[in-house]
C-alpha cells in the first residue's frame, strides 16, 4: 500500500476583520467559533479534505491599530478516498480517512491602519497547530491477503499570512476582504501491516498544495457587546465559517 | 472606601450552602404578634400601631439629651421589625465562635495574606468569579424553587455568557451595564425562608461559621448541587477539600479586614455577629417573599404582608 | 414609583409648611459624603502626620450629617428609658467614640473608590432612605444612610451596610449586654472599650 495523500491542509479558522474588535482606549474581547474547512489536493486523483472546528477564543487589542489572539478547540480531519486502492486486487473497507475532534490552537496577530472613517487596510499572522494525532485505519485485502493499515498524521500545523481591505458601512457594519498566503504541514505515517509479512510503515512529510487564497467576510455588531462575524475563505475550495465575539 | 462592611466573617468562613437565611425570628404569620425571649423586642408592637408622627421632637440642641425623650412606641413601630434569632445553644456558640476566631486569626488570615502578597489583586477576583461561576446550579434550582423564573433565566444567562464568552467564569462579563445580568442572591436555605419556614436557633458550626437550623438543613442539598463536589468522581478525595480551601483563601484574600472590623466595632463581637448573620438572612428573604423595602403605602405606613 | 410620588409630594407639601428649604434627603447625604471625599482626597493633609487634623475634620462632617442623639437613642432601643439625663449623656458621647475607633482608619484607609447615590425613597412623611453603593476593584458594597427631618435638616440616623443595619446591630448587643448588666456597667463597658488600643 502507497501513501495515497500528498496534501493537507488544516483550518486555523476564520481569520476575523482587519479592524481589531477590541474597545477604542485597549481591551479584551473573547468569542465562540466554527469553521467548516474544504480543501483539494491533486496527485493524480483528486482528495478533498474536510474539517470542522469549534474554538474558544480570547484575545487583547485596541480599536483601531492592533490585536492578539489565541484560540483553543477542536477539529475534526476527513480526507476524502485517502484509503482507495487504483488496484483492482485491493479492496478496502473504507474509503475515508475520518478522524473524531482532537484539541488544536491557534495563535494570531494583527495590524490595522484606518484611512479615514470608512476605509482601512490591515495585515495578520495566524498560526495552528494540533495536539494530538490524528489518526484511523483501514483494513481490506490485497491480492487476497488481509491487511490493516493505519494512517497516522502528526505535528499538523499550518500559518497564515494576509492583508485586508476593510470598508464600515452604517450601524458599524464592517465589510472586509483580502488575499492571503499559507503554508501547511504535518507528518503523516502510513503503517501497514499484511498478514504474514512484515508490517511496514512509510512515513511522509504531507505539505499543500496550494499556497495562496482569497478571503471575505461581514462583521457586525449585535447588542450589547456582542459582535457577529461571518467569513468565507477560498483556496481550492471553499470553507467558511462564523464566531460571536464578545467586547468588554 | 475600604470596606467597613460589618458581615464579612459570613463570606470567610461560609461553605457552599451553609449559612442560610435567618428570616424574621417567628414565623411570618404573626411578626407582630409574639413576644421574643429577650427582654426588650421593640419589634413586637410594631405592626400593631397606625403610624404617627412622632410625638415628642427631641430638643434640637445640639449635644444635649432632652430628658423627656423616652422611647415612644409608635416611633419605633416605623422602624423596620428588627428581626432575631433564637440562641439556646450559646455556651456552645461561643465556644465555637472562639473556635473560628483563633482559626481566623492564626491560620486563615495569614494564609490568605500571603496569598495576597503573591497574587494580583485582578487574579483573585478572577478566581473568585469562576468559582461564583460553580454556584450556577445552586441559584438556579433556589431561583426555581422560589418560582422566580425571570431570576432563573437570568441565571442561565449569566452562566451561558461568563462560561462561553468569560473565559471559563473567570470574566463576569454578564454584570456588565450593557447586559446588566445580575447575580441572583438566591440559596436554598433563604428557598425554605421564603416558603414560609422558620429559621429556627443560632448555630455556629466550626470552620463553616454561622448558621441556624434552617440553613444547616440545606447544607447536603447545596453540596449536591456545587459541581466541584463531585471532583471525587474523577481526583482522588483530597482534591474536594483542598479546591474548598482555596477557594475560601481567596474569598478571604479580597476581604481581610472586614472581620476585623466588625470586631473593632462590636462591643460583643459574638452578638454582633449573630446579629449580623440574622439580619443578613433576613433581608435576604425579605427582598423576595415580602415587601420591598422601599415600596410603602402612601402615608408612611409600613406593612408586612 | 407611584409611592415614591406620593412620598415626595407629602414631602413637598411639608417643605412648604417649614421655614426653612431642607434639601432632598439624597442631596443632603451627598453634600456631607462629598464633603468626606474632599477631606480624604486633600493633597495638603496626605502626610501620616496629619492624619489627627483629618481625623478632626471627618468628626466636625460626622456631627452634621448624623444625628447623634437620635442614632445612640435607637441603638438602645427600650433600654433608653433605663438611663438617666447624666448616663445618656455619657452614653452618647461614649458611642460616639466608640464609632469613631471602629470606622475612623477604615474610612482613612480611603483609596478612591467610586460612590454612587443610586435611590432614595420616602419611608415616611419625614423619614427616607438614601441608598449609595461603593464600588471597588473587587466588590460593590451596598450602603444605605436612613435618614430623618429635624429642624429643616435631614440628619442621618441609621447606616446600613451590606443590608445589615448599624443601630439594630448595637441594639441586640446592648441589649444582650443590659440584660444582665446596670446601666452604670454598660457604660463602664463603653468606657473601657474607648480607653482600649
Amino acid at each position: 500500500m502507497t501513501l495515497a495523500i500528498h496534501g493537507i491542509a488544516a483550518a486555523g479558522g476564520p481569520f476575523g476583520s482587519p479592524q481589531p474588535i477590541a474597545r477604542e482606549a485597549g481591551g479584551l474581547h473573547t468569542a465562540i467559533g466554527y469553521w467548516h474547512h474544504e480543501d483539494r489536493y491533486k496527485n493524480g486523483t483528486e482528495f478533498v479534505t474536510r474539517q470542522d472546528q469549534v474554538y474558544s477564543e480570547a484575545g487583547y487589542g485596541a480599536q483601531n491599530r492592533w490585536d492578539i489572539y489565541a484560540r483553543i478547540g477542536v477539529a475534526n480531519l476527513k480526507i476524502q478516498d485517502a484509503f482507495s486502492s487504483t488496484n483492482a486486487l485491493t479492496t478496502t473497507s473504507k474509503n475515508d480517512f475520518d478522524e473524531n475532534p482532537k484539541f488544536f490552537g491557534t495563535l494570531g496577530a494583527k495590524v490595522f491602519y484606518p484611512f479615514g472613517k470608512t476605509f482601512g487596510m490591515g495585515a495578520f499572522a495566524q498560526g495552528t497547530y494540533s495536539f494530538n494525532t490524528l489518526k484511523d485505519d483501514v483494513s481490506g485485502t490485497s491480492g487476497g491477503t488481509p491487511y490493516r493499515a493505519v494512517l497516522t498524521v502528526q505535528d499538523l500545523w499550518d500559518v497564515n499570512f494576509g492583508i485586508g481591505f476593510q470598508a464600515t458601512v452604517p450601524y458599524g457594519i464592517r465589510l472586509y476582504a483580502g488575499p492571503y498566503v499559507y503554508y501547511s504541514e504535518g507528518k503523516a505515517s502510513l503503517s501497514t501491516n499484511v498478514t504474514g509479512l512484515q508490517f511496514s510503515t512509510a512515513d511522509t512529510t504531507i505539505k499543500n498544495k496550494t499556497n495562496a487564497g482569497g478571503f471575505a467576510g461581514i462583521d457586525l455588531p449585535l447588542a450589547k457587546g456582542f459582535r457577529l462575524n461571518v467569513e468565507g475563505q477560498y483556496s481550492e475550495r471553499f470553507s467558511a465559517g462564523g464566531a460571536i465575539t464578545y467586547t468588554y | 472606601m475600604k470596606s467597613f462592611s460589618l458581615v464579612v466573617l459570613l463570606f470567610a468562613f461560609i461553605t457552599v450552602g451553609c449559612a442560610h437565611a435567618p428570616q424574621v425570628a417567628s414565623s411570618p404569620a404573626s411578626p407582630a404578634a409574639s413576644p421574643q425571649p429577650q427582654p426588650i423586642l421593640v419589634a413586637s408592637t410594631s405592626d400593631e400601631m397606625p403610624a404617627k408622627t412622632p410625638e415628642t421632637p427631641v430638643n434640637s440642641e445640639k449635644g444635649t439629651v432632652n430628658n423627656d425623650t423616652n422611647i415612644d412606641y409608635t416611633e419605633e413601630g416605623k422602624e423596620e421589625q428588627a428581626p432575631t434569632i433564637a440562641d439556646p445553644i450559646e455556651p456552645f456558640n461561643r465556644a465555637m465562635f472562639e473556635f473560628n476566631d483563633k482559626l481566623y486569626f492564626w491560620l486563615l488570615k495569614p494564609v490568605a495574606q500571603g496569598y495576597k502578597a503573591v497574587v494580583p489583586e485582578e487574579a483573585r477576583v478572577s478566581v473568585k468569579n469562576f468559582f461564583s461561576n460553580l454556584g450556577f446550579p445552586v441559584r438556579f434550582v433556589s431561583c426555581l424553587l422560589q418560582a422566580d423564573f425571570s431570576g432563573a433565566a437570568t441565571e442561565v444567562g449569566r452562566f451561558t455568557v461568563n462560561t462561553i464568552w468569560g473565559i471559563g467564569g473567570l470574566m463576569d462579563p454578564a454584570s456588565s451595564k450593557d447586559l446588566n445580568l445580575q447575580k441572583q442572591d438566591a440559596d436554598l436555605g433563604q428557598t425554605l425562608g421564603v416558603w414560609g419556614v422558620g429559621q429556627g436557633f443560632y448555630i455556629v458550626w466550626p470552620l463553616v461559621g454561622p448558621s441556624s437550623v434552617r440553613d444547616s438543613i440545606v447544607i447536603p442539598g447545596e453540596y449536591f448541587l456545587y459541581p466541584p463536589s463531585y471532583m471525587g468522581e474523577i481526583a482522588p478525595w483530597y482534591v474536594w477539600p483542598v479546591v474548598r480551601t482555596y477557594e475560601e483563601v481567596n474569598r478571604t484574600s479580597l476581604r481581610i479586614g472586614d472581620y476585623e472590623a466588625l470586631k473593632e466595632a462590636a462591643i460583643d463581637p459574638y452578638v454582633a455577629l449573630r446579629d449580623a448573620y440574622v439580619q443578613y438572612r433576613w433581608k435576604k428573604i425579605k427582598m423576595k417573599r415580602g415587601t420591598p423595602i422601599e415600596e410603602l403605602a402612601p402615608g408612611g405606613v409600613r406593612m408586612e404582608r | 414609583m407611584k409611592r415614591l410620588l406620593v412620598g415626595v409630594s407629602i414631602l413637598l407639601l411639608l417643605l412648604i409648611s417649614l421655614p426653612v428649604y431642607a434639601g432632598t434627603p439624597l442631596e443632603t447625604v451627598k453634600v456631607n459624603a462629598d464633603q468626606v471625599l474632599d477631606v480624604l482626597r486633600d493633597p495638603k493633609l496626605k502626610a501620616p502626620s496629619a492624619k489627627e487634623l483629618k481625623k478632626d475634620k471627618l468628626r466636625a462632617i460626622y456631627v452634621n450629617m448624623f444625628d447623634e442623639v437620635e442614632l445612640s437613642r435607637r441603638s438602645l432601643g427600650m433600654n433608653w428609658n433605663k438611663l438617666n439625663a447624666a448616663q445618656r449623656q455619657e452614653f452618647v458621647k461614649l458611642f460616639e467614640q466608640v464609632l469613631e475607633k471602629a470606622y475612623a482608619d477604615r474610612i482613612l484607609a480611603y483609596t478612591n473608590e467610586k460612590i454612587e447615590f443610586t435611590k432614595e425613597s420616602m419611608t415616611s412623611g419625614n423619614m427616607a432612605e438614601v441608598r449609595t453603593k461603593v464600588i471597588t476593584a473587587s466588590k460593590e458594597i451596598p450602603i444605605f444612610y436612613r435618614v430623618i427631618l429635624k429642624d429643616g435638616a435631614w440628619k442621618v440616623y441609621d447606616v446600613s451596610i451590606e443590608n445589615v443595619s448599624l443601630v439594630q446591630n448595637y441594639r441586640t448587643q446592648f441589649n444582650d449586654i443590659l440584660a444582665k448588666n446596670s446601666p452604670e456597667q454598660l457604660l463602664e463597658i463603653l468606657r473601657k472599650k474607648v480607653k482600649a488600643h
